[in-house]
């Protein structure tokens, strides 16, 4: 029987463990330091025999590597722009929800909000094609779909790219940022001066007409802009938006937008746009209208912070005589991300005076008044594509009794 | 008593074997991500935000006019870092953004994703506008990496201190 000296016995498991530690070690940094040499001094066997073995392990590995790059794969994909086979893609987007408020004679009610089916499509390196169809659920229940955006794009170059079809006018930020698809938005609804028309909106937020845009070189200022020709609105009560097929006179309406992201604030957004168009609506008169709006937007992944204003001029009182009037709103929204949460706070404002003649007219459209107050909710994102948010509101107006509500809604895209 | 000394030198080796195993993964913290682009493309230098203009398809094509052809590997822990560190964003951040843009209208085309590094090298080899990104213990630098090569960012080398994109 061999007998191993108790020194050599005791030392064993200590110099494993140093092995092993080592091992480890050098497997991490094995790519770092494939010619790392032991220390000749070092009287370890074992020690030397591993350094060795992973030495030998990592020679093999980085010739394998070298040998793989060399014979490149031969089939490598190309980028997506040309194909024909999946050139249309679709996204759906969809909401759903129940509502309660306290204003008679609201009652409380589960809602389907909208279906939206988005189609991009690229027709060749330069041209592509935008289309979205929705359906949204009136106040009388009933379900009508609606060619909701049409464009043909040509995109020149990052300088310029131009569109012809029916589009969301660049007023603003919020109405190019986040369109129809709740999803895309944190809250339940678009603020009150952002709302589309189907939602008691007054702005003309779509059109039919040529739009333009791109990045202005400015250096580290990154400007870009917008700039639009369309038909403008038509009238706003229980009408379509739009003028889609027949402008209602010759006058175009136009529209400029202009942005900077400093790469020195990353995350910042400030910009205002400028629109113009001539109303005739039901008193027969030529109304002037300017619509500006300024903001200022900070966005990462963690933090949301929406601050907008605006100012609607209309010229021209509703009997024909000289008048000039002016609407002003604003709203600012803030929210931050914990996880999967985001809670959000909303203060929004507008004011349009009792004679206005377009806002204050109810045979032109909802009469806008005055209302204000707070939103309060949260979002909470349970998968990747599906979010839950509840939304509390206190709204105040004018003439009418102040009012709360509760929105839940369920929001996704497949 | 040697039973003893015996454990008590196996717990230390034991002690310091869990020691390693933690230093190990934390050995590789900090381990620089190479932009690398094909070795046709004179560009020699980009900054953090011209980098997040390429992979957010802000920026379509090079100064040579040659289409900006992004690409990533599917699911990698330096993907996860080089979204965050160079355009702020998380996985799911990043897949939005291109919904989004889509949505607004934006003709804007999402990197091309592969599954290894080797895919990633080769498509950078196969496209004379394409840019993407591995890690340094995947780029040697030395010739044995095909026809891509590293580009600074910053004015910096990934060897340098200071270097950002880092896991």
């Amino acid at each position: 029987m061999i007998k191993v000296p108790q020194q050599c016995l005791q030392r064993v498991p200590g110099v494993l463990g140093l092995a092993l530690c080592v091992a480890i070690g050098l497997v991490a940094h094995a790519q770092q330091a494939p010619n790392a040499a032991p220390n000749p001094n070092d009287s370890n066997q074992l020690l030397l025999q591993r350094i060795n073995e992973l030495e030998a392990k990592v020679k093999q590995l980085q010739e394998k590597q070298a040998s793989n790059v060399a014979a490149p794969e031969p089939a490598v994909e190309e980028p997506r722009v040309n194909s024909v086979n999946d050139r249309l893609k679709l996204n759906v987007f969809g909401d759903v929800g129940f509502e309660t408020a306290d204003l008679k004679p609201s009652t409380n009610t589960f809602e389907i909000g909208s279906l939206d089916l988005f189609m991009t499509a690229h027709l060749s390196e330069k041209v592509s094609a935008l289309a979205e169809v929705l359906f949204v659920a009136a106040a009388d229940n009933s379900i009508t779909p609606d060619v909701e955006r049409l464009l043909l794009q040509y995109r020149h170059n990052d300088h310029f790219t131009a569109g012809i079809g029916r589009y969301h006018t660049s007023i603003g930020y919020y109405n190019t940022a986040f369109h129809q698809g709740s999803w895309f938005q944190t809250t339940v609804d678009r603020p009150f001066m952002y709302a589309f028309d189907d939602a008691g909106g007054f702005l003309p937020l779509q059109e039919v007409g040529v739009t333009t845009s791109g990045l202005i070189p400015s250096g580290k200022l990154e400007l870009s802009y917008v700039a639009e020709v369309g038909n403008g609105r038509n009238h706003l009560l229980d009408g379509e938006p739009a003028q889609n097929a027949q402008d209602t006179n010759n006058g175009k309406s136009f529209n400029v937008a202009l942005s900077a992201h400093p790469v020195w604030l990353n995350g910042i957004d400030v910009g205002f746009s400028i629109y113009h168009d001539y109303l005739t609506f039901s008193d027969n008169v030529n109304h002037s209208e300017l619509i500006s709006t300024i903001h200022v937007v900070y966005l990462n992944s963690t933090y949301e912070f929406l601050n907008e204003a605006m100012l609607v001029r209309h010229v021209g009182s509703s009997t024909g005589a000289p008048g000039v009037f002016h609407t002003p709103a604003f709203y600012t929204q803030f929210s931050r991300r914990f996880r999967s949460y985001r809670p959000y706070f909303r203060y929004e404002y507008i004011n349009a005076g009792a004679n206005e003649p377009i806002y204050g007219d109810p045979t032109d459209g909802p009469v806008i008044g005055r209302r204000n107050g707070p939103s309060l909710g949260v979002r909470y994102d349970f998968t990747e594509h599906t979010a839950f948010k509840l939304q509390y509101d206190r709204a105040q107006r004018r003439g009418v009794p102040s009012s709360n509500g509760l929105d839940s809604q369920f929001a996704f895209t497949f | 008593m040697m039973k003893n000394k015996f454990m008590s030198v196996m717990l230390r080796a034991f002690v310091l074997m869990i020691l390693c195993a933690i230093i190990a993964p934390v050995a590789h913290a900090g381990d620089a991500i190479v932009v690398i682009v094909n070795a046709a493309n004179p560009i020699d230098n980009l900054s953090t935000a011209e980098l997040k203009k390429l992979f957010l398809s802000d920026r379509s094509r090079w100064d040579t006019g040659k289409s900006v052809a992004p690409v990533m590997v599917t699911g990698s822990p330096e993907r996860t870092t080089f979204l965050k560190t160079v355009c702020g964003m998380s996985d799911s951040d990043f897949n939005k953004y291109f919904l989004q843009a889509a949505f607004t209208g934006k003709s804007a085309t999402p990197p091309k994703e592969v599954s290894s590094v080797a895919a990633l090298k080769s498509f950078v080899v196969s496209s004379p506008g394409a840019i993407g990104f591995v890690k340094a213990l995947d780029f040697h630098g030395d010739g044995s990496d095909g026809g891509v090569r590293a580009v600074k960012i910053d004015g910096l080398a990934a060897s340098d201190p200071g270097y950002k994109p880092r896991m």
